[in-house]
């Protein structure tokens, strides 16, 4: 299994915990509206722009912030224990901040 | 409000149908078929009686336009589903759903009609009032089997499926068939009419109402009993926090719908031990009923709107 797809497949596991059956069509939404690419594609580089727009989204779906934190959480140890990238920090309103991109030579 | 009416102009289409039904039965109810056999039966005068007919249909009114908001909102959440595991079972489930909606104003309107056409031609009323049961058990049987069909497919997902009744559920089943099947076969107006003012329940002998009416309800009451176990276990076991929260409501107001639908098509098929209590008790019996339908389908409305929320995003 390529490394793209299975970025791709680890996060929609993560989902289908959280979104059943609709985690398929929900992840491929944010991805081809946000990222601009196919959902098989995304890269770990991708996970945290996809992180931010997964946590706005699915604020609007659900008040149950223990459920959101916790999803956003284990995306973002997915992205602690898959590349040596900053992990997403929360600004003062509890929202994803956007990383500084740090050159890397490798990931 | 303001969303409704504008899921109602969304789709323009049924609703102005459901609109044409409103206004025709309206019509209907303020112009009662008034026999003196009928009037004397409650010791009622003309104009109470239209009263009555307008103090029921306005309830009917109400859940035909609640149903129809209901299935319009999972519909609306249903055209999202162009793919995954889900989708060819939300849509069977919203095409059952949309028959038992369509059978509201169909069924009282037929009825109406035909009872209007055969007290001023006799000679149809054998004809009619087969025509009629025949035409509430095909809407009925076929929403049913869609609705059975959906949720069995929808079970595929949570890698169970639908495999009957338990133990317990079946021991009721049986026992609710057992009843049935004695009080139909007790009512002495089943095949022939009790009086000028009455007519029979079937017009058919006793075994043309075993194999074309008794069984054929059995079994659609059985699949809609099934697809009330299904919907339930479905939502009990399928993955997703946030999924399951929105799908809660859809699978509550589906299983209330069936079953509502089942005591009332019961009730009316019993009539004759149905007449028998007073006509205040019918009454409250059949608003109870409709209340739960229309309870149902706004359980199914609040579901599906938080299932499309998840679409939306």
């Amino acid at each position: 299994m390529s490394t793209q797809s299975q970025v791709f497949n680890t996060v929609l596991s993560i989902t289908e915990d959280y979104l059943g059956p609709a985690a398929p069509r929900f992840i491929s939404r944010l991805v081809e509206y946000h990222l601009h690419k196919e959902a098989s594609d995304i890269t770990i580089n991708d996970l945290p722009d996809l992180i931010i727009w997964i946590q706005l989204a699915v604020t609007v779906m659900t008040d149950d912030r223990q459920l959101i934190d916790e999803y956003v959480g284990r995306l973002n140890e997915l992205v602690r224990t898959r590349s040596s990238w900053p992990s997403v920090r929360k600004d003062s309103m509890g929202m994803a901040r956007r990383p500084k991109l740090r050159r890397q030579t490798s990931v | 409000m303001k969303n409704l009416g504008q899921l109602f102009l969304r789709y323009w289409d049924l609703s102005a149908l459901f609109a044409v039904f409103i206004l025709i039965y309206l019509l209907l109810a303020a112009n009662p078929i008034a026999t003196s056999a009928a009037l004397d039966r409650y010791n009622i005068s003309l104009t109470e009686l239209q009263l009555i007919n307008l103090l029921i249909a306005v309830p009917y009114v109400i859940i035909w336009v609640v149903g129809l908001a209901g299935y319009l909102h999972l519909y609306s959440y249903t055209r999202y589903l162009d793919s995954g595991k889900d989708a060819t079972g939300f849509r069977r489930l919203t095409n059952g759903v949309f028959l038992l909606v369509l059978w509201l104003p169909i069924s009282t309107l037929f009825n109406h009609v035909t009872t209007r056409y055969y007290t001023d031609n006799p000679e149809a009323t054998a004809s009619l009032v087969r025509a009629d049961s025949y035409v509430n058990l095909l809407i009925l049987f076929a929403g049913f089997y869609l609705i059975y069909t959906g949720v069995k497919k929808l079970l595929t997902i949570t890698g169970r499926q639908v495999t009957g009744l338990t133990p317990r559920q079946t021991f009721f089943f049986i026992a609710f068939s057992a009843v049935y099947t004695f009080l139909t076969y007790s009512d002495p107006a089943r095949s022939i009419a009790p009086d000028a003012a009455t007519p029979a329940m079937y017009y058919m002998p006793d075994w043309l109402i075993l194999i074309g009416v008794v069984i054929p309800r059995l079994c659609m009451w059985y699949l809609g009993f099934l697809a009330v176990a299904g919907m339930l276990l479905y939502g009990e076991k399928v993955k997703g926090a946030i999924y399951k929260k929105g799908l809660r409501n859809v699978s509550l107001g589906v299983a209330g719908v069936l079953i509502a639908t089942i005591t009332l098509r019961v009730v009316q098929s019993l009539t004759t031990s149905v007449n028998q209590l007073s006509l205040m008790l019918v009454l409250l019996l059949v608003y109870f009923l409709l209340a739960l339908i229309g309870l149902g389908y706004v359980l199914i409305a609040r579901g599906a709107r938080s299932l499309q929320r998840i679409e939306e995003s």
